[in-house]
C-alpha cells in the first residue's frame, strides 16, 4: 500500500510527473500554476533533472519541443494566457509528432483575464487545436486531486504511445484545492522504443534533423493519412467517460473538471430529493465521448450542460445528442460572485435541476 | 474522544489577507486528515499581498466528499466585517457562525443558527500578538464542534513549525488555541 499525503492539485501534478519519470521541466511563472513550477524547481535537481525557467512561454514551449525530440519525458505547466503563447511550438510539435505533456491550469479569459479568477474558458482552444494545421491533442480532465496525480502519469504514457501532445486540463479550483492522495505508481503496458529520437547525428544510431519532418511519410497526403489513422485509433482506444447514476436518469448533466465536482454534489442533493438525475463526465475532452453521450441522451428526457464558460462544451454535447432531446446550458452567468472569485456552486446547479425536471 | 453522530464537518473561514484564514483551514485539514478518511481544503483569495478578501472551506468526512465547494456551509468563521452579511444568509439552518466581536459590531438577525460572538482579536492581543486571532478561532471552533481534539492540531503545529520558528512563537500559537477553546466553554448558546 503506497503512502498517502495531503496535496494540492498543483503539487499532485508535479508529483505525478516525477512518478512518471519526467526529469525535465521548462516553464515560465504564471498564476494559478506556480506551485507546479515551484515544486519541480526544488525537486528535479535532487534527482539529476533540470528545471529551466525561460524568458517567456513561447521559449518554454520550444524548450519543451527540443527536449521531447531527444526522447526524454518532458513537461511544462502554464495557465491560459501563457498557453496561448505556446501555440506556435505546439503546432510544430504536432507536425513532427513530438510527445510531451502540458499541465494547463485554466484561469478566466480572454486576454490576460483575471489572475485570481476561476474559469473554464479554454475548452475550444485545448480540444480543437489552438494553433494552425488541423492537428489534435489528447486532453485529460481530472476532477479530484488523486486523478490529477494519476492522469499526469497516464498523460506521459499516452504521449509516448501515440507520439502526441497530451494536455492535463485543470483550473484555479483544482490546482489549489487540497485532498488526500495515494502516491501510487501506475503500471502501463510496454511502449515501443523511441528509435526516432535525436541523439546527435554523428553518434551511433544518430539521426539528422531532417528525420523529424512530415516528409518522412513521403508527402503531405501521406502525412495527413497517417495522422487521421492515428487519431481514429486514439478515438477507439482512449475515449474515457465516467457514468455517475446516469442510467435511468430523466435528466443527465454533462460537466467536466471542477464543475463536474459541483455537479456530482448537485446530483446527490437531487437524488436525496427523489429526483432522477445523473452525471456523465467526459474524462477525455478529446477524444470526446460522443457515443456514450448519444446513447445516454436517447434514454433521458433532457440534458443539462454545466460549464464555467459562455458555452463551449455544450457545442460538442449538442453534436453528440443530435437533437434527440433538448440540451440546456448552465454557463458562466450562473457563477456566484460573492468571494474573491466567481464560482458555480452545487446549490445553484440543484436549482437549475429543479427548474428543468 | 467519543464517536460523533454526524461524520461530516464543514466550515468556511473568511477574512482579509494577512489574518490567517487560510492557515486556520490548512491546520484543520492537516490535523483532520489524521482522524478522518476524507478531507478537502479549498482556498480562494484575491491576488494582492495583504488586505484582499481571503477565504477557504474545509470538509472533514467519513464519506466521500462530493464537492469541496459549498455555498451553504455548516459553519462560518467571520474574521472581517465585509463578509458578515453574505455568510449570515449562506450558513445552513441549524449551523454555526463565529464572529470576531472585537472588530465586528453588527449582530446576526437569524434565530435558526448558533452564534458565537468571540473577542478573538482582543484575546490574541492580550496573549501578545494580534496575528494569532486565527488560532483563537480554531481553538473555539474545535471546542464548539469537537470535530477533532485540540491535541491533533498541536501535533501539526509541532510538525510544521518546530525548529523553523522560535519556540516562543510556537507556544504562543498553542496558547491561542487553548484561549479560544476557553472562550467557547460556558458560552454555547446565544
Amino acid at each position: 500500500m503506497a503512502e498517502w499525503i495531503l496535496s494540492s492539485g498543483n503539487e499532485a501534478a508535479a508529483r505525478g510527473a516525477i512518478q512518471a519519470g519526467c526529469k525535465y521541466f521548462f516553464g515560465y511563472p504564471i498564476t494559478p500554476q506556480n506551485e507546479i513550477a515551484e515544486f519541480l524547481s526544488e525537486e528535479l535537481p535532487k534527482i539529476g533533472g533540470v528545471y529551466l525557467q525561460s524568458d517567456g512561454e513561447g521559449a518554454a514551449a520550444y524548450m519543451l519541443f527540443g527536449g521531447a525530440l531527444t526522447g526524454q519525458r518532458v513537461m511544462t505547466a502554464t495557465s491560459s494566457p501563457g498557453f496561448s503563447l505556446m501555440h506556435e511550438a505546439i503546432s510544430h510539435m504536432a507536425m513532427v509528432e513530438a510527445p510531451a505533456v502540458i499541465i494547463e491550469v485554466m484561469r478566466l479569459g480572454p486576454g490576460a483575464g483575471t489572475g485570481g479568477q476561476q474559469g473554464q474558458t479554454d475548452y475550444r482552444q485545448m480540444t480543437k487545436g489552438g494553433g494552425h494545421g488541423a492537428y489534435r491533442n489528447i486532453v485529460l480532465a481530472p476532477y479530484t486531486v488523486q486523478e490529477i496525480f494519476d492522469f499526469t502519469q497516464l498523460a506521459f504514457y499516452l504521449a509516448d504511445k501515440y507520439r502526441i501532445l497530451v494536455i492535463v486540463a485543470t483550473d484555479f479550483i483544482l490546482g489549489r484545492m487540497t485532498e488526500r492522495v495515494n502516491l501510487r505508481s501506475l503500471n502501463f503496458p510496454p511502449l515501443p522504443a523511441k528509435d526516432w529520437a535525436l541523439k546527435g547525428k554523428d553518434q551511433k544510431d544518430g539521426k539528422s534533423d531532417h528525420h523529424m519532418s512530415a516528409l518522412v511519410f513521403g508527402g503531405i497526403p501521406e502525412f495527413f493519412q497517417h495522422q487521421t489513422e492515428k487519431h481514429q485509433r486514439i478515438i477507439e482506444e482512449e475515449t474515457r467517460v465516467e457514468n455517475y447514476q446516469a442510467e435511468n436518469a430523466r435528466l443527465i448533466i454533462i460537466a467536466y473538471g471542477s464543475t463536474a465536482r459541483a455537479a456530482r454534489r448537485a446530483v446527490n442533493i437531487a437524488r436525496k430529493n427523489g429526483l432522477e438525475v445523473g452525471l456523465l463526465r467526459p474524462i477525455t475532452l478529446w477524444p470526446f465521448p460522443k457515443e456514450a453521450i448519444k446513447k445516454a441522451a436517447s434514454r433521458a428526457e433532457k440534458v443539462l450542460v454545466v460549464e464555467d464558460s459562455p458555452g463551449e462544451l455544450v457545442e460538442d454535447v449538442e453534436a453528440a445528442v443530435l437533437e434527440q432531446v433538448p440540451v440546456h446550458l448552465l454557463g458562466i452567468w450562473a457563477r456566484h460572485h460573492s468571494g474573491p472569485s466567481g464560482l458555480i456552486y452545487p446549490e445553484r446547479i440543484f436549482q437549475e435541476i429543479k427548474a428543468l425536471i | 474522544m467519543e464517536k460523533k453522530e454526524s461524520l461530516l464537518f464543514q466550515v468556511t473561514i473568511t477574512g482579509l489577507g494577512g489574518q490567517g484564514a487560510l492557515l486556520f483551514g490548512q491546520l484543520l485539514a492537516e490535523a483532520g486528515a489524521t482522524r478522518f478518511k476524507n478531507v478537502s481544503f479549498f482556498p480562494q483569495y484575491a491576488t494582492v499581498m495583504r488586505g484582499g478578501e481571503s477565504e477557504c472551506t474545509v470538509t472533514l468526512s467519513e464519506e466521500e466528499i462530493d464537492s469541496p465547494l459549498v455555498f451553504e456551509p455548516q459553519t462560518a468563521v467571520v474574521m472581517a466585517a465585509p463578509q458578515l452579511k453574505q455568510f449570515e444568509k449562506r450558513v445552513v439552518s441549524g449551523g454555526m457562525i463565529f464572529i470576531d466581536s472585537s472588530v465586528i459590531t453588527e449582530k446576526i438577525e437569524r434565530r435558526d443558527v448558533k452564534v458565537f460572538y468571540l473577542p478573538a482579536t482582543r484575546a490574541a492581543t492580550e496573549l501578545g500578538d494580534t496575528r494569532v486571532a486565527n488560532l483563537v478561532f480554531l481553538g473555539a471552533y474545535l471546542a464548539a464542534t469537537e470535530a477533532i481534539p485540540i491535541e491533533a492540531v498541536e501535533e501539526i503545529l509541532d510538525k510544521r513549525f518546530k525548529g523553523r520558528i522560535k519556540e516562543t512563537l510556537l507556544s504562543l500559537n498553542k496558547k491561542a488555541l487553548r484561549a479560544g477553546a476557553k472562550l467557547v466553554i460556558g458560552k454555547r448558546e446565544d
